[in-house]
């Protein structure tokens, strides 16, 4: 609150989430309820894609995997996270608790978007380590090949242990970070950067 | 009187035990969506309002825009920012969206192709679309999973959402909206309710919608309130060619990106089964 400005100025905290069902401002239930959704292969979005959704059965034992992998590379920021996680748990059960209590008033009507709270409630667990606000690592290390399709956020990209070589083949640029290449890619109104094959003859 | 007579039957009506919606007309012969929790009057403002703006060729207005986010650590925060929008029926939409952060997006229809630009990462995605505005605004909110927060407004569709997905609603008190006299409307649907406040004089343009998301952890809200709204834009044909800026890069939007990855993996199994 000092008004200083400083590294506040352009740019803002990347770490917070600004992405929701009430951005988009629709009434439609297919635009923010996602279970709705056409079934088109080009409706299949996020529902269908389980790279993307890193919440779930195979794709949650995958994202603990990373996990690990980067706490061994990364003793030194894992240590950090370490520290920080006991008040966060606390607020994360308060958060628990309360929602448990709203959601008991629903009826049986929102069981299909329950679900989906849950979906979302996955979904913030896996990013329970970079709390808003704070200095936090991406728990990829850079040298993990990940399956193709799967998006990071420009601040999760930017977190990667390594220095992107960037190639462009047409009018399309390649980042090489480790054994990944990505492309810049538009997911729900910002830009992520998505997991492809390499470009021909790399 | 007509508001005071209003708010009786509204909050009557949503004393009432529940019951399926039956139609009813408006004095103008309107056929409306009504029932022991549907005011038809406030109904039939509402579908006024929708009914003019999907029949208005043309126009121009700025959506003041707030939004919920919810966090991780079950912290609601604000987003919003102002939006400059122009629509040339029926087949040219324009959008300028200027965040409050400073990031600014630009979302152009030009009837064939849908552009959306990023100033601030310098990137913009392309794709085509040949059809009308309705159809740009689903194919960019459902198949492409992009936000676009006056897409409801400006798709001529609405009003068939109301007619369908309304069981309860009605009038709740005059508003002054920004200066402008206002109807304000509640209505409610299974996955979300909104308030709508409707200018109660001269051309029935919605001053203010406001969504909650109930169904939804901590039920966000969308808030936005509508202003300089012009039936006769001067509109320049050029404002519908996007032109990226020098150096800006072409991306593609997810979805048409994650299908080309299983279209090429799928091309590897073939060739793989092959040999």
């Amino acid at each position: 609150m000092s008004g200083g400005g400083g590294h506040r100025a352009g740019g803002g905290n990347r770490n917070i989430s600004r992405s929701g069902p009430a951005r988009s401002g629709s009434m439609r239930s297919s635009d923010f309820g996602r279970g709705s959704r056409s079934s088109g292969q080009m409706g299949q979005g996020r529902r269908q894609s389980g790279a993307t959704r890193p919440a779930g059965g195979a794709d949650r034992q995958q994202a603990r995997q990373k996990a690990q992998d980067f706490k061994a590379n990364n003793p030194d920021a894992a240590q950090k996270i370490q520290d920080n996680r006991g008040d966060r748990q606390d607020d994360r059960q308060d958060w628990r608790d309360q929602n448990r209590e709203d959601w008991q008033q629903y009826g049986r009507n929102a069981r299909n978007d329950r679900q989906e709270y849950y979906d979302h409630h996955d979904h913030y667990e896996y990013h329970d380590d970079w709390e808003w606000g704070e200095n936090v690592e991406y728990p990829y290390a850079a040298a993990t090949a990940i399956a193709l399709g799967t998006a990071l956020t420009v601040s999760a990209f930017n977190s990667l242990t390594c220095t992107p070589t960037v190639v462009t083949v047409g009018a399309v640029s390649y980042y090489q970070c480790g054994p990944n290449w990505y492309n810049q890619a538009y997911q729900n109104g910002d830009v992520v950067y998505m997991s492809v094959a390499a470009p021909p003859g790399y | 009187m007509r508001q005071v007579l209003a708010m009786l039957i509204f909050t009557a009506a949503f004393s009432l035990a529940p019951g399926l919606p039956a139609p009813a007309q408006t004095e103008e012969g309107v056929e409306v969506k009504s029932g022991p929790k549907i005011d038809p009057e406030s109904f039939a403002d509402l579908l006024e309002s929708l009914d003019f703006l999907s029949k208005a060729e043309r126009f121009s207005f700025t959506a003041d825009v707030q939004y919920d986010v919810l966090q991780g650590n079950g912290q609601k925060l604000e987003f919003g920012g102002a939006h400059k929008v122009t629509v040339v029926r029926p087949d040219k939409l324009y959008a300028e969206v200027e965040s409050r952060d400073g990031t600014k997006k630009v979302f152009v229809f030009d009837g064939k192709d849908i552009y959306y630009a990023d100033l601030a990462e310098n990137v913009y995605a392309s794709v085509p679309r040949p059809g009308d505005i309705n159809q740009a605004v689903d194919y960019f909110t459902e198949d492409l999973d992009m936000p676009l927060p006056i897409g409801q407004l400006v798709s001529s569709d609405a009003a068939e959402f109301v007619k369908k997905e309304i069981y309860a609603g009605g009038f709740v008190e005059q508003d002054s909206i920004d200066g402008v006299l206002s109807e304000h409307l509640a209505f409610r649907t299974q996955n979300l309710d909104f308030q709508v406040w409707v200018a109660s004089e001269g051309d029935p343009v919605q001053t203010r919608l406001v969504i909650d998301y109930k169904t939804y952890p901590a039920s966000p809200q969308y808030r936005a309130s509508f202003r300089d709204w012009n039936f006769k834009p001067e509109v320049e044909d050029s404002l519908f060619v996007f032109k990226p800026a020098d150096g800006m890069r072409k991306i593609e939007f997810a979805p048409v990106l994650r299908s080309g990855i299983k279209a090429g993996e799928k091309e590897e199994e073939k060739k793989n089964d092959a040999q």
